[in-house]
């Protein structure tokens, strides 16, 4: 009986340890890649050797969870494990790695659409906007394309305002709705959201759209929920409850 | 250097000087005196915040000046708290820390009005970032401590008191810079299509979050008793907020998605 508790307390260290280089290596790696940009820290951190590291993380989260009965004794850290976990995962089923992408599913993850007024899109393209990463499963018309500029500053510069896309959506040819897409008020069709990206800046004859599949992203929401919620337990409620911080 | 002949100038150079004098008044034992010289500062750095909104027509929380500006203000508030949850904690460092937020402000960050663009025109744009100053100023807070601990020769019956507040201190900063990444991922995702756009400054600000998360788990693990090491380690987060604040955003080695604020 000694014998095996004593062999839980020395899994229960090498845990502790592996999690803590998890946690170093990790800051490392976020320092290096703040100097790549964020092109090649993308790749890098979708390449199989990190989406093996992510899932590994998961499973350290779960095993510390598992032996360290404090831990889910305590809501904020239960919550905070596990709103980790949940973006973890939640990032590897929205990439479009080999590893975290299910085998059924065959739709794009994400890509560009750049259309004229009046054309109809439905080819995504890469970052290059030119290889083809996609077809959508629903069609987009673009009806017209807004430019805001600020009034004139004091070096006589205008700086942009605000700039719109007006799309029709297309469902084997025909309309079913006509909606504005404009910065921070994307559209949101058959799970995948619609962004502005960008556009003509010389004629406006162009606007460039950004489309990504909700994939994952259910997952990462309820763990920022629960990450946020916990660490606020943990780090706010918990002090005043035990009063080691205390309100006087 | 650039001097702010400016009504929301002329606050900032108020509230330093009120800060300073509160730092000297704290210092030499006069406690009262001191606190009424802080409340002072902040309010004359509270109408600078509000000159310099009502000037640029939105939240002063864009360019790098009205970053310090603001967290040069929310230090009072900061320290109040402190001081109303925490027992033994010191607050004599806290008029200091704003007026060596102010100084920049006052007298070496451009004040030039900037247009909010298209992808800043949203409502989180206030929550992200003030989270964000406000959880700094705890870690900054806890960072001074760690360098009077680092300082301290080994033994001393006051170490082990000044290490449970740098704990207390980042345990309550901590959960502000997890909302800071998590309104910001949130946001990304509106604004930009992504919650994670491996943006340099987002990866420095996960290394800092990590750094932060490593200190709870070392001092756990050892129950409080590398003092020397925590204390480095409280630090290290100090000059990771320093380079996620400012490196970040000045170096054009770090070009990205968040560069609008300079």
């Amino acid at each position: 009986m000694i014998k095996l508790s004593l062999a839980v307390k020395k899994i229960e260290l090498i845990i502790a340890w592996l999690f803590l280089t998890a946690i170093i290596t990790l800051a490392a790696l976020s320092v290096y890649a703040a100097f790549l940009g964020a092109e090649h820290t993308r790749i890098l951190f979708s390449s199989p050797a990190l989406q093996i590291f992510w899932l590994a993380l998961i499973a350290l989260l779960f095993i510390r969870l598992a032996l360290f009965q404090p831990l889910r004794k305590e809501p904020g850290m239960l919550c905070m494990y596990l709103g980790v976990a949940l973006i973890l995962a939640g990032g590897l089923r929205g990439t479009e790695s080999s590893l975290g992408r299910w085998p059924k599913l065959q739709s794009p993850s994400s890509g560009y659409l750049t259309l004229f007024a009046g054309n109809v899109q439905t080819t995504l393209t890469s970052g290059d906007m030119e290889t083809v990463s996609g077809e959508l499963p629903f069609g987009l018309r673009l009806e017209s394309f807004r430019i805001e500029y600020y009034p004139d500053d004091d070096n006589g510069q205008t700086p942009t305002r605000s700039f719109a896309s007006e799309v029709t959506i297309l469902e084997n040819g025909a309309a079913v709705a006509t909606k504005t897409i404009r910065v921070n008020y994307p559209l949101y069709y058959k799970n995948y959201h619609i962004y502005q990206h960008s556009y003509d800046t010389r004629d406006h004859r162009y606007t460039v759209l950004y489309v990504k599949s909700a994939r994952g992203l259910q997952l990462v929401y309820a763990g920022f929920i629960l990450l946020g919620l916990g660490v606020m337990w943990w780090g706010w409620a918990e002090p005043l409850k035990t009063e080691k911080v205390r309100w006087n | 250097m650039e001097l702010k002949i400016t009504l929301t100038g002329w606050f900032i150079y108020a509230a330093l000087l009120l800060y300073l004098a509160a730092w000297v008044a704290l210092l030499s034992g006069f406690k009262k005196t001191g606190r009424v010289l802080f409340s002072a500062g902040f309010f004359a750095a509270l109408v600078a915040v509000a000159c310099r909104g009502y000037a640029v027509s939105h939240f002063p929380m864009q360019s790098i000046f009205e970053v310090f500006l603001f967290m040069g203000m929310l230090v009072y508030p900061v320290s109040l708290l402190c001081r109303r949850t925490m027992l033994n904690t010191s607050e004599t460092i806290d008029p200091l820390l704003g007026a060596l937020l102010l100084i920049p402000a006052g007298f070496v960050f451009s004040a030039t009005p900037q247009k909010l663009p298209p992808a800043l025109q949203h409502w989180l744009f206030g929550p992200h970032v003030a989270v964000y100053l406000a959880g700094y100023l705890f870690m900054f807070k806890a960072g001074a401590v760690a360098i009077k601990l680092l300082i301290l020769p080994g033994g001393n019956p006051d170490s082990t008191q000044r290490n449970q507040e740098v704990w207390n201190l980042l345990r309550l900063g901590f959960p502000l810079l997890t909302l800071g990444l998590i309104l910001g991922a949130w946001w990304g995702k509106i604004a930009w299509g992504n919650y994670w756009n491996w943006d340099p400054k987002e990866m420095w600000a996960l290394a800092m979050w990590l750094v932060y998360a490593g200190y709870f788990h070392v001092y756990t693990a050892t129950r409080g008793k590398l003092i020397r090491l925590n204390s480095a380690i409280a630090l290290l987060g100090c000059l990771i907020i320093l380079c996620t604040l400012l490196w970040a955003n000045f170096s054009r080695l770090f070009a990205g998605l968040h560069t609008y604020a300079y």
